[in-house]
């Protein structure tokens, strides 16, 4: 009885802290967000970046975009929220829009063009996955063998204590 | 048999002084040491005080993941460092997984439980068939797993283990670089619920988690099984009379204090906010262990005030050391050295005063069994 008793509370701990990780998964998957303000060619059309793209996200500025620039955040989970106020020609009245938008698990940096989505497009128009093009030498950050402490055993080198422990 | 001390005078006040500075002949060694470095170094109260309050909340938790296995008669825990490997791993999926902040330590701890486990169960049966040389059996598995963290991190991840990433792995398309960037969880324990007070931030969050660990080991000292550690640290021969199972007892005491190390590192490592691959858990059951008996613990007796006063003070002479070095020598180096010198002595001394009271026990017994018999004999005549 006892030993069914603590096999029960074995399982549900496992079963609570899965749970748990899933959750985490999905609350605080990070995800970068790039706002282009850049003319979108779709379908033929043509649709034009505003001259002035304000964007708020939780009541912080975060990127003020003349045509042809990005502005970039960070989310975490799945939903983001952002103010834009558009400016759409010099001298026109601002426009502020409240977007909302699900962005793919699979998608760490995700581009979404402000025009398109204005627009009302598919999101397979204005949304699209970040490339980096960021590159990197062979030896880079390769661990040498003072980092791997080889050879030396409890040589010097393992003495050394570094000053922000 | 008779049982009466040799000894039953009362001692006078300066005896018990006596007796009081040679059993914490190390923290009042530190004391006097950070009173000579603070003036000296000219560091502000308010930066000290910063310093070691963020020291603190890193720190804490790694220590207090030690007095566990003292509890069941272990000594420290070099093994500890398994903990921090687990730990460590647990980061780098997080990390490539891109889950951030909060939810991303959490699921790291999440992910670190099932590592730690399987090498505290591993270190554990192997502290078993070394009964007596624990402490030096754990400092050499901590090489040995070090080893095969190395071959894991290095030639499985990127190979064998899914690691998508090109910011953490090496750019030959299998390793892990020698630094993965915390940045998207750094501090985020510690900024939560922070609270600001004369310049000083106080990380509420982390020191709520350090009083739950402590909470933890206070009440688990009360259970059964707390109980029955207490007795396998005591005597092991009586335990195993008692009815208590040793091993399975001296196992677990090690696997929880290989998890509560676990979680340690990457509170830790949060704090910092980035992980040294190859080196961030090389040195850290050295440290920890050398801030426990800076705070007046031995190898067969800790508690959690141990914990806080070696913190605050082996913390404190880091700071101060180097500086102090520097402005009496003019080379601050004299100070790393003396940091150094100072946390392996201080570990030294620790082992040769609890061999030398161990000794000192054992032939005040064997004095005492002589005057028994020699009683007996009397008697008999």
């Amino acid at each position: 009885m006892k030993s069914k008793r603590s096999l029960l509370i074995r399982i549900t701990t496992v079963v609570v802290l899965l749970l748990i990780a899933g959750a985490m998964f999905i609350v605080g998957r990070g995800h970068t967000i790039y706002i282009d303000n850049k003319t979108l060619e779709y379908d033929g059309q043509t649709y034009s970046a505003a001259h002035r793209a304000e964007i708020f996200v939780n009541g912080e500025k975060i990127a003020k975009l003349s045509k042809r620039e990005r502005g970039m955040a960070t989310c975490m989970g799945q939903s983001f929220t952002m103010e834009v106020t558009i400016t759409q020609d010099k001298g026109d009245e601002p426009k502020t829009y409240t977007i909302t938008q699900q962005l793919p698990y699979s998608m760490d940096g995700i581009v979404i063009n402000l025009p398109g989505y204005l627009a009302g497009l598919s999101e397979e128009a204005y949304l699209t996955p970040f490339v980096s093009m960021a590159t990197t030498t062979e030896d880079e950050e390769a661990p040498t063998e003072d980092d791997l402490m080889m050879d030396e055993g409890m040589g010097a080198e393992d003495l050394s204590i570094p000053s922000d422990i | 048999m008779s049982t009466k001390p040799i000894n039953t005078k009362e001692k006078n006040p300066l005896q018990k002084a006596t007796g009081f500075l040679r059993n914490n002949s190390v923290p009042v060694m530190f004391i006097l040491i950070c009173a000579v470095c603070i003036p000296i170094s000219g560091f502000s109260p308010s930066y000290l005080l910063s310093e070691i309050v963020t020291r603190m909340g890193r720190n804490t938790f790694l220590i207090l993941s030690l007095l566990i296995p003292i509890m069941a008669g272990m000594g420290l825990n070099f093994g500890m460092t398994l903990g921090a490997m687990a730990g460590e791993i647990a980061l780098i999926f997080v990390s490539d997984w891109q889950i951030w902040g909060i939810p991303g330590v959490i699921l790291a701890m999440i992910i670190s439980i099932p590592f730690s486990v399987l090498l505290g169960l591993l270190c554990g049966k192997i502290l078993n068939m070394a009964k007596g040389r624990e402490m030096v059996t754990s400092y050499i598995i901590s090489y040995f797993i070090n080893g095969i963290y190395q071959l894991i991190v290095l030639y499985m991840m990127g190979s064998l283990i899914p690691i998508i990433h090109s910011s953490i792995k090496l750019p030959r398309g299998y390793g892990i670089r020698n630094t993965v960037s915390l940045l998207n969880m750094r501090q985020c324990i510690d900024n939560l619920l922070a609270i600001n007070i004369g310049g000083v931030k106080i990380p509420m969050l982390t020191f709520i988690i350090i009083a739950g660990a402590c909470l933890f080991i206070i009440w688990f000292r009360k259970t059964k099984l707390g109980q029955d550690m207490r007795a396998v640290g005591q005597d092991m021969q009586v335990a195993r009379d008692a009815g208590i199972n040793v091993e399975r007892t001296r196992i677990i005491s090690i696997v929880i204090s290989t998890v509560l190390a676990g979680f340690g590192m990457i509170l830790y490592l949060q704090n910092m906010g980035n992980i040294s691959t190859y080196s961030s858990h090389s040195q850290i059951g050295m440290f920890c262990i050398a801030a426990l008996l800076v705070g007046g613990a031995s190898v067969d007796k800790a508690s959690i005030g141990n914990v806080f006063l070696g913190v605050t003070l082996f913390h404190l002479m880091f700071i101060v050391a180097p500086q102090a070095g520097a402005k009496i020598t003019g080379d601050s180096m004299i100070g790393e050295y003396f940091r150094v010198f100072v946390s392996y002595g201080v570990i030294t001394v620790a082992l040769v005063m609890y061999e030398t009271k161990k000794r000192k026990a054992k032939s005040l017994l064997g004095a005492q069994l002589r005057l028994d018999q020699l009683k007996e004999e009397d008697e008999v005549k």
